[in-house]
């Protein structure tokens, strides 16, 4: 922090102790009549009562609310993925295998069968833009007409949060020999974060001021599995046709 | 009856509560300062944003920090208040003397530090159920503080309200031996951070004061400090005063 910034800061203290000083001084005068409850006490006490009942109402509320609604307390993954390289790594290298469901940190989000008898199809964006997302593609064995599409990640954490759930899948649909793939408008999602009051983190931590900070947005894929009679390729996406076979 | 008939502590008593009574406005003070601090944590004390493939997470962070920071304030104002004159005039209305006067404010000012942690804690709860019942999203695994971390943030508050009341009336009783050092404790603190800040892009002296309480991890050598700290410095208020001229 800047010296101007704590200079500020300092001023506007400064200036919020004086007027509470002065505001104190007024009711220092009425303290001459006092002795007795004075007559401004006879409300105050009533208002005061009723501020420390919802004080204490909020407390029991607090504690009673976690298990009303189920709360857990566990979800924070920033132990148990630490090492999100390798896992990054261990995603394509699933893919390459078409092996996805098999790994236990991969999430299907969403999945999709488009009934299909022609012999070529092209994957398209639907706003005809460069995606990053990638599509692989696994071809069947066999020809039964069906074009299974699945969408994985590894998922999103921000500060430690798993925010997997609120990811958004692509609108998929076949339109004739287009397999069109929409992805979902930018969007904000927004969270209330409770942390603990500082004379808590004081002696439990997180320590310090800030805010635990850093977030990974995983890799997804475009998992697609065609019938083996199926040519496909595309405009947009860069398509990885994998080796191994689906039996 | 003489002073001298009447146990120092009796006086201390009905003096405190005496005070008491008389200063219930104080408290209603702290009540409409602690809800003007509640609107403002609606914010947040901190927010992070990050963002990647179309997503986009904002968080809020919800504490009661500013709520204690602005009760902190209070009872630092309440503590130089009662150093003035006028909270001074109070104590005649009683036989007493300077020393149940100090020991009626010091009891005042505990009481305070007692009324203003509990209920700057208790605002966080508050705080946060309002926010949860308005419709706000919660993320439900940062809900939870163990009771035995509430109590101890709650006798933290307390005790830091304790340590900022006994620096509040120090700074007080200085003000009221000479009226230069209203101006020159502000002075020398703002010059104390501006030149060691200058000098060494830090406020040494400033920074390790703060950190000697702050970053302290035992709330055993918290209460410790704390409590010898307030010792010395109403001990000292007490002693700079006692050669103070006494209204008859």
């Amino acid at each position: 922090m800047g010296i101007a910034m704590n200079i500020l800061i300092f001023v506007f203290l400064i200036i919020l102790i004086f007027i509470l000083f002065f505001a104190l001084g007024g009711t220092s005068r009425s303290r001459v009549r006092a002795g007795k409850w004075s007559q401004s006490s006879r409300w105050v006490k009533p208002l005061l009562g009723m501020y420390g009942l919802i004080l204490f109402s909020s407390l029991i509320l607090f504690y009673v609310v976690p298990s009303v609604y189920g709360f857990t307390t566990d979800g924070d993954v920033g132990e148990e993925r630490e090492n999100y390289m390798e896992l990054y790594s261990e995603f394509y290298h699933a893919a390459d295998k078409g092996r996805l469901e098999e790994m236990e940190a991969v999430h299907t989000i969403e999945k999709w069968e488009f009934e299909y008898h022609g012999s070529d199809i092209k994957v398209t964006d639907a706003r005809g833009e460069q995606p990053n997302m990638a599509v692989w593609v696994q071809i069947k064995d066999h020809e039964d007409g069906i074009i299974e599409a699945a969408f994985y990640t590894t998922g999103n954490v921000v500060n430690g949060f798993d925010f997997t759930h609120e990811i958004r899948p692509p609108i998929i649909e076949q339109r004739g020999d287009r397999l069109i793939v929409t992805k979902p408008e930018p969007y904000k999602i927004e969270y209330f974060s409770y942390t603990k009051e500082f004379t808590i983190r004081q002696f439990y931590g997180p320590y310090g001021l800030g805010h635990s900070s850093g977030s990974l947005f995983g890799p997804d894929i475009l998992f697609l599995k065609i019938p083996k009679n199926i040519q496909i390729d595309s405009d947009n996406y860069k398509i990885h046709v994998i080796e191994e076979k689906l039996q | 009856m003489s002073l001298s008939e009447m146990n120092l502590f009796n006086v201390a008593k009905k003096q405190y509560f005496y005070k008491l009574k008389s200063n219930i406005g104080i408290f209603r003070m702290m009540a409409v300062l602690q809800i003007i601090a509640l609107l403002m944590s609606f914010r947040g004390v901190g927010m992070s944003s990050s963002g990647g493939d179309g997503m986009m997470v904002s968080i809020q962070y919800i504490s009661a920090d500013i709520l204690l920071v602005f009760t902190f304030i209070w009872a630092f104002t309440i503590a130089l208040s009662f150093t003035t004159q006028a909270s001074k005039n109070m104590d005649f209305a009683f036989v007493s003397s300077r020393a149940s006067s100090h020991l009626s404010n010091i009891g005042f000012l505990l009481t305070t530090a007692l009324l203003g942690g509990i209920t700057a804690i208790l605002g966080g709860t508050l705080l946060k159920n309002i926010i949860f019942f308005t419709g706000g999203t919660v993320l439900e695994q940062t809900w939870f503080i163990p009771p035995g971390e509430m109590m101890t943030g709650l006798i933290a508050a307390v005790l830091y309200i304790i340590l900022i009341g006994s620096i509040g009336y120090f700074i007080g009783t200085l003000a009221q031996l000479h009226k230069a050092y209203i101006l020159l404790l502000p002075a020398l603190l703002l010059g104390t951070l501006f030149i060691e800040n200058v000098v060494s892009h830090n406020a040494q002296i400033f920074m390790k004061t703060i950190r000697f309480f702050v970053e302290e991890r035992s709330l055993g050598l918290f209460f410790i400090k704390v409590v010898v700290t307030g010792i010395v410095l109403y001990g000292s208020a007490i002693g700079l005063t006692n050669r103070m001229e006494v209204r008859t």
